[in-house]
């Protein structure tokens, strides 16, 4: 039984959407109304001497003004349909719903907290099991397959008298698509080139968020290209076979599973068993060989450190339970059968997926994908304003990568002449009060696109608030290189050796403390000693092979 | 017969519940014999096998020696009577034989074993589970937590475990007897259903343990004390202590409300709530209308207002001359329910 249920209902307040608000309704939100915050931020409204509570009542939530900075009238309105439906102040609903009238004393630490809750609660409502997810990616009609008998002679004409021949596995087509993990694969294969090598490159002709279901059975179709040049599409079974039968001649040959997303491991293997590699290399972009959550997000939500698949934790998990049990399964057969040698961008990274992971693997690595050098000749640009800084998010705003954190900070500094907020990204997403957006375009033939962005908005503070364990961290890298200091949480993964090493970031243990360095304004002496430097990117298996001779 | 049983208590429109409790029950202890207590009838269309479902047993609400049980349910509503029976299928699991008898309310979930629970009753008669078990710092929460408690019952009979010794079996009968003439919601009167009589539990009865472990029935009213964590280990504990079970007390948007204030700003329980949500749906019977409950109208199809029940409750001589009250026409108590009406008698 329920012990409580002290719930009121609203329709007491309904009529004051159609008259002036009462002073017990005035009396009522009171507590919960920032009225210095109301009139900073709408200034129309302070120039008029009108009571700003009332104001709100009557005219302001209509409008779509905030009461406080921890109220969002936008939010409440749109998570409580029926509030707006019924005419009646969301912040009257929430206080006459959620909050017993006349005792109000916790009242403000209850809205902060649905506040920080709300992103969390928007995300776990959106995680879905293998089957409502795979559904959007599920194209209706599949890829053509190409009928070429003589796919094994157009292999080797271009393989036979190479020096070596990489063929190369990962979940997207890298050459059209930008991201960090594609970069590397295009430095990659641009590197290979150099050395005379082939690089033949096989992606998921359908993608997939998962591992792939063999369709046709014992079959699947992939997108393969060869030194740039696109092959077409051809079943795995037709790719393995021209493997078997082509002449690699006396060069060398290496087997590289950069990503297995789409792809069935059980294929995989087949293609290693045809191909038969000197070695194969298995990479540690992301952990997705330990979790169809390639971030290792619970319910898309929090980091898990990988658990063992039958604790409690994968049991409440959209991605644990059977389906993680059976990928699991999946990727220990393939490292049973394959011995790749496994490589990881960082030592973090490697560490964490040889004492979570533990797959079978004939040696492990760790092979930055590039590093920082500081340069003393590079100076950031002289400050814009003095006691003052610009603090910025790099990239997508995603919840995992703390964009929530990130627009929280803002919001608590809305108006606050000591801070400005932008983010930096590729794409303009959603506008964000309080956050100024700059576009920065993506081109691998211009890579430092980002870290030039930075300087050149002469950015103080990166932000980097990641809920994830990060392999690397280009973009903690390229803060890093731009002269900006970094702020990120301790569990961040290679961020934190990242932003040390180059003794330019601070690691904090929580949200709060972070708000505190921007409250306190201690973060204008924690940011103060600043250097630019330069990232040196890695063409990661080729820079391996470079090194290990 | 003999070994553990546990039971929960339901009408249909529960199953989904009880199914997902008694999975989880199943889970960790393959080896009790789970009952299902039932206080409704099967809607048209609607067959229930207990042979095709996780339940080892089935007790209707006929078996449970209840004397003039249709008066008797007349008098209850939904969850009235589905408390009311708790009682009498705790006598009943011990006059079958059962040593130690373990009831939980359908919206729970085990998430790790009770063996503690079952030691505890080699020893004790009696092992209850307090909705708080430590004070509250807040005005908002002294309100709502330890006044609501003081309201509604110290203890939170979600929960209940009972030995086969002649003090639990001694305190059955007591409960059993409370059940069948006062379960009613009727804080006024001094009374939540079963729960505000266990109250006095521990001062009638020797070998009651009022089990204070915050791993043991969390839920929205004791969460903002005992904070949900998921280690990297995959264990997730409340206070720091191993989640043993959680009651999903209503997990609508009330519920969830709920949840919100006393979340502590931590994400893990709604978590537990969209796990909790989801697996329902893989748990839910078709072919059961919304809402169902056989005994919730009269013959003829009309709702039974609660009045017509608390009057019913409240007049002997009411019961005497309409002993089959859910009947519908002439010289029914439903007829003369509606001639009051129009009497316009209060």
């Amino acid at each position: 039984m329920a012990a409580v249920d002290h719930m009121k209902p609203a329709e007491d307040f309904r009529a004051q959407g159609t008259s002036s608000p009462s002073p017990a309704t005035r009396r009522l939100v009171e507590a919960l109304f920032d009225v210095s915050f109301y009139l900073r931020t709408n200034p129309d409204v302070a120039g008029t001497g009108v009571d700003a509570i009332l104001h709100y009542l009557e005219f302001g939530w209509k409008e779509h003004r905030d009461p406080s900075a921890a109220f969002s009238t936008d939010d409440y309105l749109r998570q409580n349909p029926e509030v707006e439906a019924a005419d009646i102040c969301p912040l009257v609903h929430y206080v006459t719903a959620g909050v017993i009238e006349g005792r109000l004393p916790d009242a403000e630490l209850q809205l902060a907290r649905r506040r920080s809750l709300e992103p969390a609660r928007k995300v776990i409502a959106s995680a879905f099991p293998l089957a409502e997810r795979v559904k959007p990616w599920q194209s209706s009609c599949p890829a053509p397959t190409l009928e070429n008998p003589r796919l094994s002679e157009t292999i080797a004409a271009e393989t036979v008298r190479a020096a070596g021949t990489v063929v190369a596995l990962s979940h997207d087509d890298y050459a059209t698509i930008e991201g960090g993990v594609q970069n590397s694969i295009a430095e990659e294969a641009r590197a290979f080139a150099e050395k005379g090598w082939a690089y033949l490159h096989l992606c998921p002709a359908q993608p997939l968020p998962a591992l792939a279901e063999p369709a046709p059975p014992g079959d699947t179709i992939v997108w393969a290209q060869l030194d740039g040049k696109r092959l077409g599409a051809v079943t795995v079974q037709a790719m393995a076979a021209a493997l078997e039968q082509a002449d690699f001649g006396a060069g060398r040959r290496l087997l590289v599973l950069h990503h297995l997303m789409g792809f069935a491991p059980e294929l995989v293997v087949r293609i290693g068993e045809a191909f038969r590699p000197e070695q194969t290399i298995a990479w540690v972009h992301d952990f997705f060989t330990l979790c169809p959550s390639y971030a290792l997000l619970r319910n898309n939500v929090a980091f898990c450190g990988a658990p063992p698949p039958d604790s409690q934790a994968c049991g409440i998990c959209v991605y644990g339970g059977a389906e993680r049990k059976r990928h699991l399964d999946r990727m220990r057969r393939l490292f049973e059968r394959l011995q790749p040698t496994v490589l990881a961008p960082s030592e973090t990274a490697l560490k964490f997926w040889l004492e979570r992971g533990r797959l079978s693997c004939r040696s492990a690595h760790a092979v930055p994908l590039g590093t920082v050098t500081m340069d003393p000749e590079l100076r950031p640009l002289p400050k814009a304003q003095p006691q003052h800084l610009r603090i910025c998010f790099l990239g997508f705003p995603l919840y995992h990568k703390g964009w929530h954190v990130f627009e929280e900070l803002a919001r608590r500094h809305l108006a606050d002449a000591r801070y400005s907020f932008f983010r930096l990204g590729s794409a303009r997403i959603a506008d964000s009060p309080n956050i100024s957006f700059v576009e920065v375009g993506m081109d691998r033939h211009h890579p430092d696109l980002m870290i030039e962005a930075i300087a050149a908005n002469r950015i103080d503070v990166v932000v980097n608030w990641s809920l994830c364990y990060e392999t690397f961290s280009f973009t903690a890298h390229e803060a890093v290189a731009a002269g900006a200091f970094v702020l990120a949480p301790k569990w961040a993964g290679n961020i934190v050796p990242a932003i040390l090493r180059a003794e330019q970031g601070l690691a904090l243990d929580s949200e709060q403390e972070l708000f505190d360095v921007f409250a306190s304004g201690d973060v204008f002496e924690i940011a103060k000693r600043r250097r630019r430097g330069r990232l040196i990117r890695r063409p990661a298996t080729a820079h391996y092979i470079e090194t290990a001779r | 017969m003999a070994g553990v049983h546990c039971y929960t208590s339901i009408s249909f429109s529960y199953l989904d519940r009880a199914r997902l409790l008694a999975e989880t029950v199943k889970e960790h202890h393959p080896d009790w014999t789970f009952w299902l207590c039932l206080s409704d009838r099967e809607p048209e269309g609607f067959q229930f096998e207990i042979e095709q479902e996780i339940f080892d047993r089935l007790a209707r609400i006929g078996d449970l020696g209840i004397p003039d049980l249709d008066p008797w349910i007349f008098q209850h509503g939904l969850v009235e009577l589905c408390t009311a029976v708790k009682g009498p299928m705790l006598c009943h699991l011990f006059e079958q034989g059962a040593d130690k008898v373990i009831y939980f309310d359908p919206d729970i979930a085990l998430f790790n074993p009770l063996d503690e629970v079952v030691r505890l009753l080699d020893e004790h008669a009696i092992v209850l589970t307090p909705h708080l078990s430590a004070p509250e710092q807040t005005w908002t929460r002294i309100v709502d937590n330890e006044i609501g408690a003081l309201k509604h019952g110290t203890y939170n009979l979600g929960f209940l475990a009972v030995s086969g010794s002649v003090e639990g079996k001694r305190f059955a009968r007591w409960w059993r007897d409370r059940l069948i003439d006062f379960c009613y919601e009727d804080l006024a009167g001094g009374l939540f259903t079963d729960q505000k009589w266990c109250d006095l539990v521990p001062s009638l009865f020797d070998g009651t343990f009022i089990l204070r472990d915050p791993g043991y029935n969390v839920a929205s009213w004791n969460l903002a004390n005992r904070p949900l964590e998921i280690g990297w280990d995959g264990a997730i504990t409340a206070g720091g202590r191993p989640l043993r079970f959680f009651h999903f007390t209503k997990v609508d948007t009330v519920g969830e409300m709920k949840m919100e204030q006393s979340s502590g700003g931590r994400s893990e329980v709604f978590e537990l709530l969209q796990w909790y949500r989801e697996s329902l749906k893989h748990h839910a019977p078709a072919k059961i209308p919304a809402e169902w409950w056989a005994f919730a109208r009269y013959q003829d199809g009309t709702p039974i207002e609660r009045a017509h029940r608390v009057l019913y409750r409240r007049r002997g001589e009411l019961r005497n001359r309409f002993p089959r009250p859910f009947a519908s026409g002439p010289d029914s108590y439903q007829a003369w329910c509606a001639h009051r009406a129009e009497m316009k008698f209060t």
